[in-house]
């Protein structure tokens, strides 16, 4: 067999039932198509991680093909001791907070320029709204709700809400004691609650008018 | 939000983190606390709700240029050796590569020359000597020049011109560039003659943002711009020595006369109103809606973070009485707290400081929305009250003037009371918000600082918050056999017909509890040899004075704030000038008032004078437990050195 990467291999079709761990030891063993399989799998996880962590989408992108190429660089450092998706998030999580160092920082504070306009800028005037309008209003209040929470608490709720890890899982990427995980989850709910109350409690819905 | 301690736990629930005893445990207590099953169930709705949040996938050639830039770093690594096969297609190809490189420039750089050469021949035809144009530039063109680069820019050019220490030590001034504050001329009130008119109508005012804002102006080196100074917010600014009222009346009037400072021919009138005060304590139910500007145009260190540090202080006045709600609008409107208890205040401060800024402005559908919440909270026999923080510069749906007028008179007949806050420097749109204010049942503070949100929300909170009067006129009969004409100083935006008085049909303005509203006329004795106006005596009609000692009567006309029929309180002046040098009131606000005649440069100033203004302020101080008429006096003071009309 070729050793390179980006071909198709007799074994593809088989990895596609490896799992994660089976993949990372197969890629440590220079099975090319481990990368694809990977790949596949997890770009987009990471991409959206980093997307929500950010708010801007070529940052995301660079972050996310920074985390795959250590991955790469890194495979052998990989110990089944742990799962695969902990290694790979923890992965990202030094990826951003590096960056994060580096760039000192816009995108913990994102400016508006920085953030594509959909997501950040307020919808168009209708001084009636609509249903619609209240979409996107909540889609931006959400955004910014999140945003607005301190770093860790953003970092531990967007792991557990989208990337649907366990609290021993987050603590690992993290490096912080399950217990802290937990304050962290817990408070990060409470303040986005109280921001997005009217949308959240029961019997005040959205309209007002 | 009541919070129970267990909240934590059903965080770890929702999560699924709980195992064995601690799930029993929990789902017991479940069973038996209604706080923790709501909380339950918002925490499930907040998950629901952070799932609308979607992200796009990356492109299909990520992965591809992830592989390709994998082995890119491989071969600089040195951990892959090349073949012998793929050298023998690089090498080639990147001298081929190289060569295309080389003669693309090559011909760009034999462009260039020629065509460069050729416009340089042209350039030159007819030029004596050529000098560098940077050389000739003069240097007051470059604007963005501090005086130092300035200075050194002249000193390199022969170092035959110094930097004047006048200029050097120019006044760092506001910005004119991009400016686009507005504000409504005003024209000042002219002398009547009592013979003509002897009827003087007008609405109270107590706003005091016009003070304020020609504050920002003077601590920023720059005097402010005339149609800025309404003399009469200017003098309501402070509070005066007046008496507290009877009891079942809202307010006590005050009358003072003394000589005019600033025309000694004349005399100057005071009519002064005082609001009953309250203490925070006997303010009824408070239904409060914050309606905040969290535009782009709001995205700057006086505007968003001082508004927030602002309600922050109101906060903390709140009781558990009291329901807060904030509607923020941006290109539109949205509701982020809906009648939260006022007791809680950890969550409405953190409400507040999650606010960010950014897009367009459309002031009328958060101005719609919040009075729709404010309505839906609507607490009878309460204070009910929309607070609008913005700089005003409203510019999607609905934003012209009257349209805003109009929108707002709408809304006021649902006895919901309007506070206008005002923010910012640049795009400052007084006029509007005076209005808004004006027409809205309401009152409007400019908040330049934390000391001024600190006189609006905490030490003036009754007054802002709580109105005790309402459509307060004020209609002053003067006396023609005392006086021969008046001027009313300042209220030029709020002047009414003599019919307007008695119609309750007629907005005025809202006096709060604690508040002080104060009225300077300028007179001129019945005997004086001054002339006004040219109106020829009437043929068919006879004037008949009645004899009287009286000077003046004041008549007022004030609603209860839930009532619609007026009640009229009357008092009359003496001309009895002899207690006036004592009085802190007249001296203070004549000073006020003067102070207000030279910055805007009126025709009616007479011999006003900065130093006049001062020796008047510094002897009538009073014990200035706030230091308001302190810093009156340093405004005076910065505003003489700025003011080189008035020297």
């Amino acid at each position: 067999m070729e050793k390179g990467f980006g071909r198709v291999s007799t074994k593809a079709r088989d990895m596609q039932h490896f799992t994660d761990e089976q993949l990372i030891l197969s890629y440590q063993k220079g099975e090319p198509g481990a990368m694809d399989e990977l790949l596949r799998r997890y770009k987009n996880p990471v991409y959206h991680f980093s997307y929500r962590l950010c708010l801007n989408a070529a940052e995301a992108q660079d972050i996310t093909q920074e985390v795959f190429l250590r991955v790469h660089q890194y495979k052998d450092d990989y110990k089944p001791l742990a799962k695969f998706s902990t290694w790979l998030f923890c992965i990202a999580h030094n990826v951003f907070i590096s960056r994060v160092r580096k760039q000192k920082w816009f995108i913990l504070w994102p400016r508006k320029h920085d953030c594509p306009e959909e997501y950040v800028e307020f919808p168009s005037p209708d001084p009636t709204p609509c249903d619609a309008a209240q979409e996107r209003d909540f889609s931006a209040l959400l955004q910014r709700s999140i945003q607005s929470l301190p770093f860790l608490q953003r970092e531990a709720l967007i792991l557990r809400e989208y990337q649907d890890l366990d609290y021993q899982e987050i603590s690992k990427i993290l490096k912080k004691s399950l217990g802290t995980v937990k304050t962290l989850i817990y408070r990060a709910r409470q303040s986005l609650k109280i921001k997005l109350l009217p949308y959240v409690a029961e019997s005040k819905g959205g309209s007002y008018d | 939000m009541i919070k129970c301690s267990w909240f934590i736990e059903i965080s770890r629930f929702v999560d699924n983190e709980l195992e064995g005893a601690q799930k029993e445990a929990l789902e017991k207590h479940l069973g038996t606390c209604v706080l923790c099953r709501e909380e339950l169930a918002r925490l499930h709705a907040l998950s629901e709700k952070l799932k609308s949040w979607h992200v796009p996938d990356l492109d299909a050639g990520f992965q591809n240029a992830v592989i390709k830039e994998a082995v890119r770093r491989d071969i600089e690594r040195g951990a892959v050796k090349m073949k012998k096969k793929t050298l023998a297609i690089l090498v080639p190809s990147s001298v081929v590569v190289t060569l295309l490189i080389v003669m693309l420039f090559g011909q760009m750089y034999i462009k260039r020359g020629v065509q460069g050469r050729l416009r340089q021949a042209a350039d030159d035809i007819g030029d004596q000597y050529r000098f560098s144009t940077s050389q000739y530039e003069p240097y007051y063109t470059r604007e963005s020049q501090s005086v130092n680069e300035r200075k050194s820019v002249l000193a390199d050019s022969k170092g035959l011109w110094e930097v004047s220490p006048a200029e050097e030590y120019r006044f760092p001034t506001i910005p004119s560039q991009f400016n686009t504050e507005d504000y409504n001329r005003i024209y000042e009130n002219d002398f009547l003659k009592t013979i003509d008119n002897p009827l003087s109508t007008f609405s109270i005012d107590v706003d005091t943002a016009s003070y304020a804002n020609l504050r920002r102006f003077l601590t920023a080196n720059s005097m402010p711009v005339k149609d800025a100074v309404r003399i009469e917010e200017m003098i309501n600014y402070f509070t005066y020595d007046y008496p507290q009222p009877e009891a079942g009346k809202p307010f006590s009037v005050t009358t003072e006369v003394a000589p005019c400072p600033w025309n000694t021919a004349h005399k100057l009138v005071l009519v002064g109103l005082q609001g009953k005060t309250m203490v925070t304590e006997d303010l009824p139910q408070s239904n409060l809606v914050f309606l905040i500007d969290v535009s782009g145009s709001m995205d700057e260190p006086n505007k968003l973070p001082l508004l927030q540090s602002a309600f922050k202080l109101l906060v903390k006045q709140l009781r558990s009485e009291d329901t807060v709600s904030i509607v923020v609008y941006a290109g539109s409107s949205g509701v982020i707290l809906d009648s939260v208890n006022g007791a809680c205040k950890s969550e409405i401060t953190h409400a507040i400081e999650s606010l960010n800024a950014g897009g367009s402005t459309a002031g009328a559908a958060g101005i719609t929305r919040a009075y729709a919440i404010a309505k839906k909270n609507f607490i009878r026999g309460g204070n009910n009250r929309v607070i609008l923080a913005t700089d005003g510069d409203f510019n999607v749906g609905v934003s012209s003037d009257s349209e805003l007028v109009r929108l707002i008179e709408e809304k006021r007949n649902d006895g919901i009371f309007l506070t206008v806050l005002g923010f910012g420097a640049g795009n400052y749109q007084d006029a509007k918000m005076e209005q808004l204010a004006d027409k809205g049942n309401g009152n409007f503070s400019y908040i330049d600082n934390m000391m001024e949100a600190k006189k609006v929300f905490v030490s003036q909170l009754t007054g802002t918050l709580f109105t005790i009067a309402k459509d307060v006129k004020i209609q002053v009969e003067f006396n023609q056999a005392k006086v021969k004409a008046y001027r009313l100083i300042g209220y030029e935006n709020r002047m009414l017909k003599k019919e307007d008085f008695n119609d309750d049909k007629k907005d005025a303005g809202e006096l709060g509890a604690g508040h002080s509203v104060t009225a300077l006329y300028e007179i001129v004795a019945a005997d004086s040899s001054e002339e006004f106006g040219t109106v020829d005596p009437l043929k068919y009609q006879q004037v008949v004075v009645s004899p009287s000692e009286e000077l003046l009567t004041v008549k007022l006309r004030y609603k209860e704030p839930d009532e619609d029929t007026s009640k009229l309180l009357t008092k009359v002046l003496m001309d009895n000038e002899k207690l006036y040098e004592k009085s802190g009131n007249i001296n203070f606000s004549s000073a006020v008032a003067e102070f207000g005649l030279l910055l805007r440069d009126s025709q009616y100033k007479g011999t006003a004078a900065y130093e006049n203004v001062l020796n008047r302020a510094r002897k009538h101080k009073g014990n200035d437990s706030y230091g308001y008429r302190g810093e009156f006096i340093r405004l005076v003071e910065i505003a003489q050195i700025l003011d080189n009309k008035n020297k």
